[in-house]
């Protein structure tokens, strides 16, 4: 439910991250053939990869709890995206897995990160921008 | 909260899948701009 919605919301500020030439990509962690189907639903036009060994999560420290699916945000965002028309339409990928944001610059240092406590809970978008600039 | 550098290092030597089930490296999506990746749960 949540994530979709996130995808959406950064793909609302796409022209601000091409302005600043700044590269976005989205990776989930289901099989590749459900790539497709994401990019259809969500309208999101970058880059777009999956990690179904979830290494790169477990590198990162997202956190992967039941505990986290089940706090007050969730049932909060839920709703929120719920009656804005992104529900959840069928989990594809591990449904325990949390998810984060990092950004980057080109020498490879690390500008940001954040790790999501649990369902429903991200990265807001205004500290992703400050950190792109 | 900020990560080390030799973390990011470590992450670009990982590689992640597209479409057609091709490998690309990590650490070829930021070598030549700033780059935003948005880890999300699932593809739900």
């Amino acid at each position: 439910m949540i994530c979709r919605r996130q995808v959406v919301d950064i793909q609302n500020q796409m022209d601000m991250f091409d302005q600043h030439n700044v590269r976005v990509v989205v990776i989930g962690n289901g099989t590749p053939n459900f790539i497709e189907g994401f990019r259809n639903d969500t309208g999101y036009t970058k880059d777009l990869f999956t990690d179904p060994s979830l290494k790169a999560y477990q590198l990162l420290n997202f956190e992967k709890s039941v505990k986290s699916l089940l706090g007050f945000k969730t049932i909060k965002s839920a709703i929120h995206a719920l009656t804005t028309g992104y529900g959840q339409k069928g989990i594809q990928g591990d449904a325990f897995q949390q998810g984060g944001v990092v950004v980057i610059d080109s020498n490879g240092n690390p500008k940001y990160f954040y790790a999501n406590n649990e369902a429903g809970d991200h990265a807001p978008m205004d500290e992703i921008i400050k950190a792109c600039e | 909260m900020i990560i080390e550098k030799q973390l990011i290092q470590e992450l670009g030597q990982l590689s992640v899948l597209d479409q057609e089930q091709q490998a690309i490296p990590l650490a070829s999506l930021w070598e030549n701009q700033t780059t935003v990746l948005i880890f999300v749960r699932h593809f739900g």
